[in-house]
């Protein structure tokens, strides 16, 4: 489990104060290592130039939103099969079922809690194993 | 798709299940079957194999549900999936040997409908079954879910933020309107709302949260084209920001420790509004009700309204206006007048918005049209042109646009009721907390103003108000012993006078004590004595800095910092304050404002070769001296004499460095211009005349210059620059000249 904390994880949100209820929820479940981008496009280069482990992106941004980040992040040849989270509000569960098809890890529903967070990032290590 | 390759999708999705580890399908898996899926329903509506479409939806459905959680048997959904994969492969076959179509499906059509409802199982030629996001399933947010993170500087972070969203949803809802087909606009309306959503709901913020996802939902359909873009969408869309950004206000005030600003919105109205605005109903804007009215015009109060509503609810057949007039509340005349109040309610305004800054644009455009009819009018050639019929023309083509320029201003005028509206309010919430009871009486609601002036003139206006409340009106007990009544009044008032709003602010309180104020002034050696003081300029002391008279100091107003920053704030606007009392029976805050800013009243006035506009506002009087008038005095450089006071020179063409024709005072003209702390004589050569000119502002790198304000084009088609007096005399004692301090030579 411990080597599990060390991972890198990506937090992607245009909302600053979105991305820093995730950053305190992540370190309530003990990961430390934690990186931010504020939209899809900001996070792709982020995947591209840097060595990450773990993405959890919302679904709504400007510029690039959370399912075409998905969808890239899936086309490309080196980060085809990287663990991908995806941030959605209950409203908008039909998106979830898109975002199954274009092959999410794992989704979460706002308003989450530190143990859920923890369990689903869990749960999708767990499963790549 | 040929028959062999639905076969080999159906065979493939087939064997993925068999081979799953664990009896249950994970996230990844179930996308990778519901595409598989997918590609089973085109092929089999392809080959039109009906029964198999139906089946792969169904399973898709099921899926789905899954997916989201919503299936609570997952063992009998496993289940029920791996048989929907067996029958698949049953009819393929059945349909690939060309045999019976119509294998049985029903029983297992049956089982899904057990498993995940009847409404979520499509028909055979069904499409994709609408799942509505019902604001219902809001229920789904279990307790537990409530995370405790109220975290000081997350919400301190979602405040500025969230302002700073909402700001940009305004921004953004104009150009909305003006394309309302555009998708990414709607997208940057949908999205801040929705990220306001997701972190209110981490913060329990439950009422921001409540909204927001009413908001966004009501975007949603607009974004999905079920919804078009009205002006009543875009209203609501606007009223609901409002709230927001009055709710987010209301957060900050709460973590500040400061009281809450009451919430003026009725927000199960609001949120009402929003979605039958989402059936695309909307609300007649209903009339206001007989009572309401009444209570605004300030006929009965509302407590009286109330007794006689309980009245009319015992007795349905009774109107509200008959039992009002049974009762003496009211006269049969003013219930009539209401009633027609009611009636010009209905009648329809046809009206269209416009994005301000067009209308500015189009004003701006009109006053180069002025200038520039002017200059035309103006032009040796057309001076000298004797042709009546030209002149006629002339004269028209000057007329209608003079009116044109009257009309053009008049689009952005708005009344001032609202600005009234908020002040009452103030008095209100304001009274309430001093413990004293105050009447808000408004008059000349419907004077109107420039819209840009609102914003500038509320908040010295609110100080105002404000001091009424807190050192105007006396406490209930005084009032009584002073034989008033206990409540007290405080009169709203707005006219025109000359090209000026004039507001007035009178209250019934105390009143300014004379004693009181020239004590303070004597002891802060603002003036030697009283000796030649009008009442005037007395109560005029209150307005400069540190001179406030209040005993005691509340958190509203009274440290003495107040009516100097109203001053300021009425001189930036080219406005004036008069105060007019008397002494135990109240006083009356006069303030003038322009109409607009964009247009100033200038006298023109000539230095060398270059011309300058002063604000005639800011002018006293003009003068050549005496020779014998002009002196210098050690310390204090040259003054001029001027009915008696020594006021200091400054020369124009000093400070901006122009050869002047006259350099002697008593050859030139002398321009007394009031500052801040009192005026001074400004030397030029010559007047040339006074004009109304159009402000031009300057651009940003010489925003900063000191001394000149704007610049105008001006009659002859020449440009001037406005002067900005207070500018000026700053940049005169910083250079030595005719300033206070040090003389440079």
């Amino acid at each position: 489990m411990d080597v599990n904390k060390k991972i890198k994880i990506l937090v992607v949100d245009d909302f600053a104060t979105m991305r820093k209820v995730i950053r305190n929820l992540l370190k309530q479940s003990g990961y430390e290592n934690i990186t931010e981008a504020e939209d899809g496009v900001v996070a792709m280069n982020m995947l591209k130039s840097t060595k990450i482990d773990f993405v959890i992106s919302d679904w709504n941004m400007p510029n690039m939103t959370g399912i075409e980040l998905l969808k890239a992040v899936r086309s490309d040849n080196e980060l085809g099969s990287m663990p991908f989270l995806m941030v959605t509000a209950e409203s908008l569960k039909d998106n979830v079922v898109e975002a199954v098809k274009a092959g999410v890890s794992n989704y979460i529903v706002k308003p989450f809690t530190a143990e859920v967070l923890g369990e689903k990032i869990d749960k999708i290590l767990e499963n790549i194993k | 798709m040929s028959h062999d390759q639905l076969m080999n999708l159906i065979d493939r999705i087939a064997s993925d299940f068999l081979f799953l580890e664990v009896q249950d399908v994970d996230i990844p898996t179930a996308g990778k079957f519901l595409n598989q899926l997918d590609a089973i329903i085109r092929g089999a509506e392809a080959l039109k194999i009906e029964h198999l479409s139906c089946v792969a939806r169904g399973l898709s459905r099921l899926l789905e549900k899954k997916i989201l959680d919503e299936v609570k048997d997952t063992a009998t959904a496993f289940a029920t999936f791996e048989k929907g994969i067996t029958i698949m492969q049953e009819i393929d076959r059945g349909s690939g040997k060309g045999g019976d179509q119509g294998a049985d499906i029903s029983g297992f059509m049956e089982s899904l409908v057990c498993l995940i409802g009847p409404a979520q199982v499509p028909e055979a030629q069904g499409g994709m079954i609408e799942t509505s996001a019902a604001p219902d399933n809001e229920s789904n947010v279990e307790p537990e879910n409530k995370v405790e993170i109220q975290d000081e500087s997350l919400l301190r972070d979602f405040i500025v933020e969230g302002i700073e969203y909402i700001n940009e949803i305004e921004v953004n809802i104009l150009n909305l309107e003006q394309d309302p087909g555009n998708k990414d606009c709607v997208n940057s309306i949908f999205r801040p709302f929705h990220s306001i959503k997701g972190v209110a709901s981490f913060l329990n913020l439950e009422n921001i949260r409540a909204l927001a996802h009413d908001l966004e939902s009501l975007l949603d359909k607009v974004r999905n084209n079920e919804l078009s873009v009205t002006g009543q969408v875009i209203d609501i869309i606007l009223d609901g920001a409002d709230a927001l950004k009055a709710m987010i206000g209301r957060v900050r005030d709460r973590m500040e420790g400061r009281a809450e600003a009451t919430l003026e919105i009725d927000l199960p109205a609001l949120g009402q509004r929003i979605r039958f605005a989402q059936q695309g109903k909307y609300e007649q804007s209903e009339p206001k009700k007989i009572g309401a009215i009444l209570v605004e015009d300030g006929l009965i109060s509302e407590d009286a309204l109330e007794a006689s509503l309980e009245l009319t609810k015992k007795a349905p057949d009774i109107k509200i206006g008959e039992a009002l007039i049974a009762e003496g509340k009211v006269t049969p005349r003013q219930v009539s007048q209401a009633l027609r109040k009611q009636m010009s309610q209905v009648v329809d305004v046809t009206s269209i918005r416009v994005d301000t800054r067009k209308l500015d644009d189009l004003i701006d455009m009109v006053g180069e049209l002025v200038i520039t009819q002017s200059m035309v009018r103006q032009s040796p050639i057309v001076l000298s042109n004797m042709d009546r019929k030209f002149f006629r023309d002339i004269s028209q083509l000057s007329s209608i646009t003079s009116e044109l320029q009257r009309t053009s201003t008049s689009l952005r005028m708005i009344p001032i009721k609202q600005t009234f509206q908020r002040m009452s309010r103030l008095v209100r919430d304001l009274s309430r907390s001093a413990g004293k009871s105050v009447n808000v009486v408004t008059e000349g609601e419907d004077t109107e103003i420039d819209r840009n002036m609102v914003e500038e003139i509320y908040n010295p206006l609110v100080h105002l108000v404000r001091n009424a409340v807190d050192h105007g009106i006396e406490t209930p007990e005084e009032r009584t012993k002073a034989g008033k009544g206990e409540t007290g009044t405080i009169q709203l008032k707005a006219y025109h006078k000359g090209g000026n709003i004039l507001i007035e602010i009178s209250d019934d309180g105390k009143g300014l004590s004379k004693e009181k104020i020239l004590n303070k002034a004597i002891n802060n050696g603002t003036v030697a004595s009283a000796a030649g003081l009008s009442d005037q300029d007395i109560y005029r002391f209150i307005l400069l800095p540190g001179l406030s008279t209040a005993e005691k100091i509340t958190d509203v107003s009274g440290r003495g910092v107040g009516m100097d920053v109203v001053k300021q704030a009425v001189d930036k606007l080219r406005g004036k304050i008069e105060i007019n009392s008397r002494y135990g029976f109240g006083t009356t805050f006069v303030t003038s404002f322009p109409l607009t800013l964009a247009i100033i009243d200038g006298m023109i006035v000539r230095v060398g070769r270059e011309k300058y506009i002063v604000p005639t506002t800011a002018i006293r009087r003009l003068l050549r001296p005496n020779k014998e008038y002009y002196n210098t005095v050690i310390g204090r450089g040259e003054v001029i004499n001027v009915m008696g006071k020594l006021l200091p020179l400054v020369r124009l063409h000093d400070l901006f460095d122009i050869e002047p024709d006259c350099r002697n005072p008593w050859e030139a003209t002398i321009v007394v211009v009031d500052g801040e702390n009192g005026s001074k004589c400004l030397l030029v050569d010559e007047i040339m005349g006074q004009e109304e000119v159009v402000i031009k502002g300057l651009s940003e790198s010489l925003r900063h210059v000191k001394g000149v304000s704007g610049g105008a084009i001006l009659g002859d088609g020449n440009i001037g620059l406005i002067l900005d007096p207070e500018g000026l005399f700053e940049l005169s004692e910083l250079q030595g000249f005719g300033g206070n301090g040090e003389k440079k030579n």
